[in-house]
């Protein structure tokens, strides 16, 4: 195999591709830079011209593009606390802090560092999963993946921040928005009042935007001032690249767990920048997570390029798109006269590795492109708010209106953004709500297919066992924890 | 103030339902006037009512440049996606508020057929106020695991296992299959919920389901390989409906027998009854006119004739069956009057037995209630 995989590299090198993947690098940064256009917009615009290109250089252009979305969503999301798109929302919460302390070019310089490297990462487990994959994939079974969702619901409680029961809350109202259109298993509407628009419950695009970007609008408009408290932009670019070889093994951590959730389908990766949020506040001791902690940047940042690579698994070998982007991506392939599925890995491997590949150079190019525009760009945060405002709002209304084209989109915007307002002012923790949001679709699904396949036999799944013998820990453990530092921090005083 | 207050709402109303209107709307046609002669437009218009990236949304991307190729003046079509509402939203707005001028078509599939024959309330078109131009279909296989121990279809009598299927949805492209169960007496627990239908070939390679049904290129692409190995046994083809409105073996799955032979093999007599009636009429909706790409009705004649004529030189191209065969499966296109004869027919058979009989098999069997949709 790593013969052929050498001969996919030096098809890839062939210059007319190499350009087409710059091309798919170039597009690829602009959507993931202008917030709330991501992966999706970026693919319905190339799709039209796939239409009966030589697959390698089609693949060029669409898995290059794929590659950087989440490099160049970094830039909202640290500059502006708004995200990029709907997976650079965890950068938000220490990047923020840190462009506020003027360190904006540092938190920028560690997260497209980890960026380049979580995407590195992911090829490789593209690369590695490719002989495994088939047996792999069947053996997540609905079960299985329903105890999955459960264990990305319970991060939430991990990101509620001071008061877990408000965590709680705010994860449970994000099930009960997610629960709006149609139910998984049997055609009944909820919560639709008999609008069409919502028979297909709210985009993932929209809430994300308002329940972020929305209330930022409002600070920026009612605190006056730039970002930066300071006028001094201090650190740099090396800096943050520093900082991130510090913390390697966060590094390594994030981006095997990135690539671990992009490959599990039906999970919904566009969480997987909280859970490893999640997982490196839980993991990681003396931590300031919140207030501008470099750390809080990097564990996000790593795995949501890791994500794509392993997400791209079962779309490849099984058809199974894992995500909006990768739903287009197969339209794509058939475009182009192929279709995904066990042919990937017999006589389309080339093109598998050629994939892979991409993924490699597509991110240490886009990483490389991204560290030259952090130096221009980074005075984003020196520009008054009420100046950026009018600009933001336009483009935030077109990146919730692309997903529908509806008036509805717009509407659901403004009324998920005021809730989003009026938890920040009550201080509520947003990350639950959304982590409730994205899964309870999953959730439900897996859970009916559960009871109506095995009954309650597969309670007494021994892996289903495993992961709710996790959940118990994750949960107890954190506030045990939190007693027993209370404890001594009383001590102490 | 009061006064100033309430004019501001109102101008801000009347501003939103300005908006509201389609842009079609403020630029309405100006070359109206002199549609009668001739079809010379430069821009053309396909609707499609679902995401970019979906079947049909790969079908009428590819069937842009054909077409445009075959129409006077070569115009360029170019593809707008509305989706929403499980096609359901695209297609009302293509009915309401695009221009009746010849210059805007509209593909749908099955899942946009489906909800306009259970009559569904949200459903705002109808076959009637729309001119079918190309057609094409797609075939369905049923196959069961190895752990059966059957050889085809017609040893289904002798299974001593219980059968779990996976679907998506009971109000989908999984109703014929379920119809096709009932008519064969088939007893399996259908679980519902799955995502997608590659998410339900995952189930069966697990276990987690025994019986299964994929599309033509699906079932040649994963399941084939799996036969071969002997892990899948295929059962029977869904068939597809013939001018006659009888139901023949499908041209892509020669060797397989149909719902309908297998039916004679297990009970001596040829299928008859409601149930047989009803798959036969969801079968010739969702698999057998597929794909379709329509115009109005009420577009001028100069330019539904040239629509006509330029899909029936699409029959006629060989270059355009050779670029097809991935798309459309190997299947051919049906030329335009065979097209609009299998439609009439097939608004024809729409009665409110068929209808009822449907809602009661999903109340009775999948607990939905479909007048309540």
């Amino acid at each position: 195999m790593i013969e052929s995989a050498m001969e996919a590299l030096s098809i890839v090198l062939d210059p007319s591709r190499i350009l087409f993947m710059c091309l798919g690098v170039g597009l690829g940064i602009v959507v993931g830079l202008l917030p709330g256009l991501g992966g999706t917009v970026g693919m319905s615009l190339l799709l039209p011209f796939v239409f009966g290109m030589d697959p390698f250089i089609g693949m060029a252009l669409l898995i290059g593009m794929v590659a950087v979305v989440h490099t160049g969503d970094t830039f909202p999301s640290v500059l502006l606390g708004i995200p990029g798109s709907s997976g650079s929302q965890a950068t938000i919460m220490d990047g923020f802090p840190l462009a506020k302390k003027g360190e904006a070019s540092r938190a920028m310089g560690a997260a497209l560092f980890c960026s380049m490297i979580g995407g590195i990462i992911g090829g490789v487990a593209l690369y590695l999963a490719i002989p495994i994959a088939a047996p792999l994939i069947t053996s997540f079974n609905s079960p299985v993946l329903f105890m999955l969702t459960m264990l990305g619901l319970s991060m939430a409680g991990l990101l509620a921040g001071d008061s877990p029961a408000k965590g709680a809350l705010a994860g449970l109202m994000g099930l009960m928005i997610g629960s709006v259109g149609s139910a998984p298993a049997i055609t009944e509407y909820r919560y639709t009042f008999d609008f069409l628009y919502l028979s297909n419950g709210l985009s993932l695009p929209v809430v994300a935007l308002a329940i972020f970007a929305f209330p930022i609008l409002i600070t920026m408009l009612t605190h006056k001032g730039s970002v930066a408290e300071s006028n001094h932009l201090k650190g740099g670019v090396l800096k943050g690249v520093g900082d991130a070889l510090k913390n390697k093994f966060l590094v390594m951590r994030s981006a095997v767990l990135g690539s671990l959730i992009g490959f599990i389908p039906g999970l919904g990766g566009s969480v997987v920048d909280w859970l490893a949020y999640g997982a490196g506040k839980k993991t990681i001791r003396n931590n300031q997570f919140g207030e501008g902690d470099i750390r809080g940047v990097i564990a996000p940042e790593s795995a949501n390029n890791a994500k794509e690579g392993g997400s791209l698994i079962p779309t490849l070998l099984f058809g199974i798109p894992g995500s909006g982007t990768t739903a287009i991506l197969l339209g794509g392939l058939i475009l182009m006269g192929l279709e995904a599925g066990p042919r990937m890995l017999t006589t389309e491997l080339p093109l598998t590795l050629s994939i892979v590949w991409t993924l490699v150079i597509a991110n240490i190019i886009g990483a490389i492109l991204c560290m030259t525009l952090v130096k221009p760009i980074a005075k984003l945060s020196l520009i008054p708010g009420e100046k950026l405002v009018p600009f933001l709002t336009i483009l935030l209304l077109i990146g919730a209106y692309q997903s529908n084209f509806a008036w509805g989109d717009i509407i659901a915007f403004i009324a998920i953004g005021l809730l989003g307002y009026i938890m920040t002012i009550l201080d509520w923790p947003r990350p639950p709500l959304l982590i409730g949001f994205v899964l309870a679709i999953s959730a439900e699904r897996y859970y009916w297919i559960s009871i109506e396949r095995y009954g309650w036999e597969w309670l007494s799944n021994p892996i289903v066992i495993t992961i709710g013998v996790l959940i118990v820990i994750l949960l107890t453990g954190g506030s045990i924890m939190k007693k027993i530092s209370n404890n001594l921090q009383r001590e102490g005083v | 103030m009061r006064k100033m207050y309430a004019l501001t709402l109102l101008l801000i109303l009347n501003l939103f339902i300005a908006g509201c209107q389609p842009l079609s709307f403020v630029s309405s046609k100006v070359t109206s006037g002199e549609e009668e002669q001739g079809y010379n437009e430069d821009l053309l218009t396909m609707v499609v009512p679902y995401n970019s990236g979906g079947g049909t949304d790969v079908f009428a991307r590819f069937m842009t440049k054909p077409l445009s190729e075959h129409i006077e003046n070569q115009p360029s079509i170019h593809v707008e996606n509305v989706p929403g509402g499980g096609s359901i939203t695209g297609t009302n707005e293509y009915v309401n508020s695009y221009d009746k001028d010849g210059t805007n078509l509209v593909a749908t599939s099955a899942s946009t057929h489906i909800p306009y024959l259970l009559d569904q309330s949200s459903v705002q078109y109808s076959f009637d106020e729309l001119t079918p131009l190309v057609g094409a279909p797609t075939g369905g296989v049923v196959y069961g695991s190895a752990d059966l121990n059957i050889k085809d279809g017609f040893d289904l009598d002798q299974v001593k296992e219980k059968l779990f299927y996976a679907g998506m949805s009971p109000t989908g492209l999984d109703l014929t299959t379920l119809i096709s169960f009932e008519v064969l007496e088939i007893d399996s627990k259908a679980v519902l919920g799955y995502e997608g239908r590659g998410p339900a070939r995952v189930a069966f390679e697990q276990g987690e389901s025994n019986i299964d049904f994929q599309t033509t290129t699906a079932y040649k692409q994963n399941i084939e390989p799996k036969v071969e190995d002997g892990k899948a046994v295929p059962l029977y083809s869904l068939g597809q409906i013939d001018e006659n409105g009888e139901v023949v073996r499908d041209p892509q799955f020669p060797d397989l027998p149909t719902v309908k032979e297998v039916y004679k093999e297990l009970h001596g007599e040829e299928p008859k009854g409601q149930a047989w009636e009803t798959y036969k009429h969801f079968l010739n909706a969702t698999y057998t006119l597929q794909k379709v790409i329509w115009v109005h009705e009420g577009a001028p004649e100069s330019a539904k004739e040239e629509l006509k004529k330029t899909a029936n030189k699409l029959v006629k191209d060989e270059q355009f069956k050779q670029e097809s065969s991935v798309i459309l499966e190997d299947y051919e296109v049906y030329s335009q009057a065979e097209l609009e004869k299998r439609i009439d027919n097939l608004e024809k058979n729409m009665n409110e037995d068929t209808i009822n009989w449907v809602y009661e098999f999903l109340l009775k069997e999948h607990g939905v209630d479909g007048r309540k949709l």
